[in-house]
C-alpha cells in the first residue's frame, strides 16, 4: 500500500469535485472509460475523487457527456512540487550539491574507535594505527584492513587478535588481548635472611629449615630460614626457602621543610584562548600570544552526533598569569605540612601494623625538621641466593 | 419471448454444469464476486455500474440484479472498470434479483 501511495505521489494526482444531481453517473462513465479513480467520498451533492494528473484531460470528455460540474480541489505529488519550484535554480543546485558533498565526505574515515581492550591502553592502539597509516581523515580507499591489521598487531605486545571494521565512515578497531602469562617460577636455591633488626613475633616458613624462633632477636643479615635441608636419610637437599618472618622493628621517618621558599601564585589575571580542530587542521580563534609566566588549564571537547564521535574538537585553554613570591612558614604550619608528608611516608610502609612511639621536631638554620619513631610488625625475610662453588 | 426462454435455458445449462463440477452457484456465469473483510471492507468484482452512492448506502448493478451495502461513513476506496472497493462500517448487504 505504501508503494502504491509512493507511486501515485511520484506520478502526481488531482482531487476533483463532482457537483450536481446523479453524480454517480460520472463515476460510472469514468469506470467505463477505464479512468482509474480512488478515495471517492460523498458529502451531500458533492462527490470528491482522486485521479492521476495525466488522466484529468480525459475526464473533460466524460464530463461533457454527463453535464456534471467538475472542479479541481487540490493537486498532489512530485510533478506539481517540481513545477512550483521550477524557477528556483539555487534550490535544485543545493539539492545536487548536497548529494555530491554527502558522497564526497562519505569517502573518508571520520572517526576511529577502539573496542575490546582492557589492559592495553587505547592511546597505544591508536598510536599503532597512526604508525601503519590509519588516521582520521584518511580516504576509505586507502584502508587495507587485512595488511594493516597485521602490521598494527606487530607493533603492540599483548594483542592476540585485531580487526578493522569500517561502518560507513566510522572505523572500529576490535581487539582481543592475549592472556597474561605468569612469570616463570624461580627455582634457584636460596636462604631467607633478615632485612633489618628486630624481634621475631611470628614464623610462617613454607619451605626450607627455620633457624629462628618466636622471641629471638635478630640483626640485619642474620639467617632466618636455610635452603640447605637435611633429609631423614642423612642426605642434604638444596631448596628455595620461602615464607614470612614477622618481626617487631623500629623505623625512623624524617622530613625536612625549608621555612622560606619561593612559591608560584596566580595573580588573578586570566586569558582564554579557543581553537577548533577539524581532522588534523587546527583553526585558532584568537590573535596574538600569551606572555609567560602562566599556568595553563586546557579542556578539549570532542563533538558527537547520536553517539558517534566526530573529527571536530573544541579546545578551550585558560592561561592564568603567575608570579613568584617568597613566603615564610611559621613553625605551626610547617609542623602540619611535615606531619602530612610523614603520614604519606608511613602509608608506603609494607607492614602489618604501625604504631607511633614518639615525635620530635625542631627548626634550625631555616629548616624545619620532624622525626617520627615507629614500631612496626613487618616481614623482614628476604631471599638470598645460595652460592655454590664447584671445583673440577 | 422466445429469446428470453433461450437465455433462461442457457443459464439453466450453465447451472447444471456447475453443479456437476461441484462448483458454487454463479461461478460459471457472469455473476459478481463479493468478498467481505469483516464488516469494514467489501471488494466487489464484476460491478457493472453504481446505481446509488451516499454516505450510508452504496447500491451497485451486478448484472443479474443489484446489491446494496448499508452502513456508516461509506466510501468507495477505489474504482476501475469492473472492480470496486467499499470501506466503512457495513451493517447490511441486500440483494435484489
Amino acid at each position: 500500500m505504501l508503494w502504491l501511495r509512493l507511486y501515485r505521489w511520484l506520478r502526481g494526482s488531482v482531487t476533483v469535485v463532482f457537483e450536481g444531481a446523479f453524480a454517480e453517473r460520472l463515476l460510472n462513465l469514468c469506470a467505463h472509460r477505464r479512468l482509474s479513480v480512488w478515495n471517492i467520498r460523498r458529502a451531500g451533492e458533492r462527490i470528491t475523487v482522486q485521479l492521476p494528473a495525466r488522466e484529468f484531460r480525459r475526464l473533460h470528455a466524460v464530463r461533457a457527456q454527463s453535464g456534471i460540474a467538475v472542479s479541481i480541489a487540490a493537486k498532489h505529488g512530485l510533478p506539481f512540487f517540481l513545477r512550483r519550484y521550477r524557477r528556483r535554480v539555487g534550490l535544485f543546485a543545493g539539492f545536487v550539491l548536497f548529494f555530491v558533498l554527502l558522497q564526497f565526505l562519505s569517502s573518508f574515515v571520520w572517526s576511529i574507535e577502539v573496542a575490546g581492550n582492557d589492559r592495553v591502553p587505547t592511546e597505544e592502539i591508536l598510536a599503532a594505527c597512526r604508525a601503519v597509516g590509519i588516521t582520521e581523515g584518511m580516504p576509505v580507499r586507502r584502508l587495507d584492513a587485512l595488511d594493516q591489521r597485521v602490521e598494527m598487531m606487530l607493533q603492540i605486545d599483548g594483542l592476540a587478535w585485531a580487526a578493522l571494521n569500517l561502518e560507513g565512515t566510522r572505523l572500529t578497531v576490535d581487539v582481543t588481548e592475549a592472556a597474561p602469562t605468569p612469570p616463570p617460577e624461580d627455582e634457584t636455591p636460596c636462604n631467607l635472611k633478615a632485612a633489618r633488626d628486630g624481634v621475631v613475633r611470628r614464623v610462617e616458613v613454607t619451605a626450607g629449615g627455620t633457624t629462628v624462633r618466636v622471641g629471638d632477636a635478630v640483626r640485619a643479615g642474620d639467617l632466618l630460614a636455610s635452603g640447605i635441608v637435611e633429609l631423614k636419610d642423612g642426605q642434604t637437599e638444596l631448596q628455595r626457602a620461602s615464607g614470612r618472618i614477622l618481626a617487631e622493628t623500629q623505623r625512623e621517618l624524617r622530613v625536612e621543610i625549608p621555612l622560606q621558599r619561593d612559591e608560584t601564585v596566580r595573580t588573578g589575571r586570566k586569558t582564554v584562548r579557543r581553537a577548533l580542530r577539524f581532522f588534523h587542521v587546527t583553526l585558532p580563534l584568537y590573535l596574538g600570544a600569551v606572555d609567560p609566566p602562566f599556568e595553563r588549564d586546557c579542556r578539549t571537547t570532542r563533538l558527537a552526533w547520536f553517539g558517534a564521535r566526530l573529527p571536530i574538537e573544541w579546545t578551550t585553554a585558560e592561561f592564568y598569569e603567575t608570579e613568584t613570591r617568597r613566603t615564610t612558614l611559621d613553625p605551626g604550619r610547617a609542623l602540619i605540612e611535615a606531619r602530612a608528608q610523614l603520614e604519606a611516608q608511613k602509608e608506603t610502609l609494607q607492614a602489618e601494623s604501625v604504631e607511633l612511639i614518639s615525635e620530635t621536631s625542631r627548626a634550625k638554620n631555616g629548616v624545619f625538621e620532624a622525626v617520627w619513631l615507629l614500631r612496626c610488625l613487618e616481614n623482614i625475610a628476604i631471599p638470598e641466593k645460595i652460592v655454590i662453588h664447584t671445583t673440577n | 419471448m422466445a429469446k428470453r426462454n433461450e437465455g433462461g435455458k442457457k443459464r439453466a445449462r450453465i447451472d447444471l454444469l456447475g453443479r456437476a463440477a461441484d462448483l458454487p452457484g454463479g461461478v460459471l456465469d457472469a455473476g459478481a464476486h463479493i468478498t467481505l473483510l469483516s464488516n469494514r471492507e467489501a471488494v466487489v468484482d464484476g460491478c457493472r455500474a453504481i446505481i446509488e452512492y451516499c454516505e450510508d448506502r452504496v447500491k451497485l448493478n451486478v448484472g443479474r440484479g443489484s446489491v446494496s451495502f448499508s452502513g456508516r461513513d461509506l466510501e468507495i476506496h477505489s474504482l476501475d472498470e469492473k472492480n470496486l472497493v467499499i470501506r466503512g462500517f457495513l451493517l447490511a448487504v441486500e440483494f435484489c434479483m
